[in-house]
């Protein structure tokens, strides 16, 4: 998740300096679009280092206790 | 030759099909536009594995002839939804164990190799006491797209539980306004500073606002991206964790401590629920509305007995308090919902039709009024003439409870108001009230000044 906040709390900051105005006739679509891609782009990121990190953690706790299955989120 | 069939007027955006009714069933025509994806919700088994888990609603096809034949791929009879209701007078945790179930339908979808391509609110609806989604073409292939209905799922269920959340809950009734859900830019700019400070908020809701606005006066050439499947549940699963983190904060109100401040004696409130169990015997409802719920004791009355239950309550803690004592007693006749029954729900939406109002959704059976008429007459200055006329148009029969002037809950009322209710006595209360219904029963309820009424409304109403 460490990436996931860093990434936010820096557009955050950017978020305190642009107030929203109230909107029209206007097509939300896209900017729905855009950020649901960069969401699922930086979610989809940190699942798979948390997978990747639960294979190397598993790999590791294999070695010393070999009973001991993947269990840590 | 197709018999009389009416189309809903709540079925009309989707090309996939339409609800209609005839000879008093309803129906669901399916299209041949949705023929691929209505063949793969069944033979993947998406169909079998949600209607297991109930989330989704079970269908029969129907061998009858089609309403529109050209369109026409399948007629589907849905299981009937006893009654049906609206974000707007649901309590927080209704619209989040809702936003939740799409949630889950949406990753349950995803192992099928489907994916929702509709988020509405509207689509779900609570049967047994659970939510259930009830348009059965709201699926579609899985594509390694974004989410079709994602800003759909933060407008209908994510901005009015954050809303709830974080500043009052008197905001849930924002659903009612804007029927496509609330709008990104309001939630946003209504939501408290520090939530700009939670990832999940900043990302799904204030960087949301921020990229509509952002991108809404620019021209873009969106490209087809493929997004990872990963990517996708991650997206899912994000949106349920920030879901499931969110929690309503109770705190103490006038009507949701109603009973405690009741001024019955445990006996006379005994001796009330044993009349209301008479009257049900004499009445034998299928349907029950408790008018004035609070927080469902009475309608408990009816509910246990199999009836379908709708217990209201102008007070929105009243109906959370009622819909956790539902959960954790898995009551599944009762559904409570927040009413204000000075200004019951209108219908909304396209023609003014998409959506009922309440009085289209009755009558019931039998109408509860407990410890209600004072609140009516001498908190809102309803004359009793229009409460008659109101209960008249919403049940058959009627349980109605007479607080009389001298009762210490009515003096509460008038000490800070002028007493301008001459009228308010019981022999005018009979006199209206006779117009529209036949007294049955006067029942006095001991150790109280109150008298409870049964009364059969003279003419069927119409709903």
């Amino acid at each position: 998740m460490r990436p996931i906040i860093r990434y936010v709390a820096l557009l955050s900051l950017v978020l305190f300096l642009l107030p929203l105005c109230g909107y029209g006739y206007i097509d939300l679509g896209s900017g729905s679009y855009i950020i649901q891609l960069l969401i699922a782009g930086f979610v989809g990121f940190s699942l798979t280092l948390r997978i990747f990190w639960k294979k190397i953690k598993a790999r590791f706790s294999k070695k010393a206790k070999p009973d001991e299955t993947i269990d840590a989120g | 030759m197709p018999g009389e069939w009416r189309a809903l007027p709540s079925s009309f955006r989707d090309p996939s099909g339409f609800l209609f009714e005839r000879e008093g069933e309803l129906y669901r025509q399916v299209n041949r536009y949705y023929q691929d994806d209505y063949d793969l919700l069944l033979s993947s088994g998406l169909y079998k594995a949600l209607t297991e888990q109930g989330l989704l609603v079970r269908h029969d096809e129907a061998d009858i002839s089609p309403p529109d034949p050209q369109l026409a791929y399948k007629i589907i009879k849905p299981q009937v939804v006893p009654f049906i209701s609206y974000p707007y007078e649901w309590c927080f945790t209704q619209l989040k164990e809702a936003a939740l179930a799409t949630l889950k339908i949406q990753k349950t979808a995803f192992d099928f190799g489907m994916s929702l391509k509709d988020a509405s609110a509207f689509n779900i609806q609570f049967v047994d006491g659970r939510p259930l989604l009830v348009d059965t073409l709201s699926f579609e292939k899985l594509r390694l797209r974004p989410w079709v209905a994602y800003r759909q799922f933060c407008q209908h269920f994510l901005n009015p539980l954050l809303l709830i959340a974080y500043k009052d809950f008197h905001l849930n009734q924002l659903s009612r306004i804007f029927i496509d859900g609330i709008p990104m830019s309001l939630t946003s700019r209504l939501l408290p500073f520090r939530t700009r400070l939670r990832p999940g908020l900043a990302s799904h809701v204030h960087l949301h606002a921020l990229s509509q606005k952002y991108f809404s006066t620019r021209k873009v050439k969106v490209r087809e991206r493929q997004v990872r499947p990963v990517s996708l549940a991650g997206l899912v699963e994000s949106l349920e964790s920030l879901t499931r983190r969110l929690s309503l904060r109770l705190k103490k109100t006038e009507w949701a401590h109603y009973y405690e401040e009741t001024n019955y004696t445990p006996e006379g409130f005994e001796w009330k629920k044993k009349l209301v169990e008479e009257f049900l015997d004499i009445i034998k409802p299928d349907t029950v509305w408790d008018l004035g719920a609070n927080t469902g004791i009475f309608s408990r009355l009816a509910s246990r007995r199999g009836v379908q239950t709708v217990a209201f309550d102008v007070d929105f803690l009243a109906v959370e308090m009622n819909y956790r004592d539902c959960l954790d007693n898995g009551d599944k006749n009762l559904l409570p919902l927040v009413m204000d029954l000075t200004n019951p729900t209108p219908a909304i939406g396209w023609e003014n039709r998409e959506r009922k109002s309440l009085l289209e959704r009755g009558p019931a059976d039998a109408a509860f009024a407990l410890a209600l008429l004072h609140h009516l007459a001498i908190s809102n200055n309803l004359p009793l003439a229009k409460i008659a006329e109101f209960m008249s148009r919403v049940c058959r029969w009627l349980i109605i409870e007479f607080v009389p002037k001298t009762d210490s809950q009515v003096q509460r009322l008038l000490a800070t108001r002028e007493d301008i209710f001459e009228r308010y006595t019981r022999p005018d209360f009979e006199e209206q009230f006779s117009r529209s219904f036949l007294i049955v029963r006067i029942a006095p309820v001991e150790g109280t000044e109150r008298i409870l009424y049964l009364m059969k409304n003279r003419s069927s109403p119409q709903g």
